[in-house]
């Protein structure tokens, strides 16, 4: 799959709020559950459990089971990595386009 | 880590001729070489200004800010790109204990 085609899921996945405050919450404690989401954030189980599948779906998340059945979800090492090459791929496009515009310009102007 | 790619080039033009480069599609022709890509401009205060929106195949859109500053020699265009609808920053801070 080319960076491209994991572009728009993966950002659009960060883009709510709630889901961003979960990955927060993956950070912190290394892992979480629908259970452990559900003490602190003020949405239903089901609600939590559909973000969930939003971002393991973009890639971003690792889902095991553990003792008592649970599914802990973590981070993905890697997992920004498409949003990472889009920046340096972007800085280096935009590098070469400036001086084609300096020299498309400055031609013109002779 | 910033939120957003920005580059900048200083042309021996005026602003106004490079202004002319970047809001017509004849000017873009002679230095974008991006023919698939799809530009809306948003908006137009001419020169300092310039917002565009464009993307590649599937992409997200990404907005294109442009700033066109006379200077002593000619104009200093400063081009920003935004990452598609997502804060950069925070995700890389939030990530780096993972990439640690």
């Amino acid at each position: 799959m080319s960076v491209d085609d994991r572009l728009g899921p993966l950002f659009a996945a960060l883009a709510d709020p709630t889901r961003r405050e979960m990955v927060a919450a993956m950070v912190r404690d290394g892992s979480t559950s629908v259970p452990a989401l559900s003490s602190t954030l003020p949405i239903t189980r089901q609600a939590i459990a559909k973000h969930l599948t939003t971002l393991h779906d973009a890639g971003l998340l690792d889902r095991a089971p553990s003792a008592g059945r649970e599914v802990r979800y973590s981070l993905r090492a890697g997992a920004l990595d498409p949003a990472l090459a889009w920046l340096g791929e972007t800085d280096r496009a935009w590098e070469a386009r400036l001086v084609r515009l300096k020299g498309s310009v400055e031609r013109g102007v002779e | 880590m910033a939120s957003d790619v920005k580059r900048e080039i200083e042309v021996e033009a005026s602003p106004e001729e490079v202004f002319e480069a970047l809001v017509t599609e004849e000017g873009r022709e002679r230095w974008l070489e991006e023919p698939t890509r799809e530009i809306h401009v948003e908006s137009i205060e001419a020169p300092p200004r310039l917002v565009w929106w464009w993307a590649a195949d599937d992409a997200p859109a990404t907005r294109v800010a442009f700033e066109i500053v006379a200077v002593p020699r000619g104009t200093r265009v400063t081009v920003t790109e935004t990452a598609p609808s997502f804060p950069t920053a925070m995700l890389v801070a939030a990530f780096a204990p993972v990439f640690a």
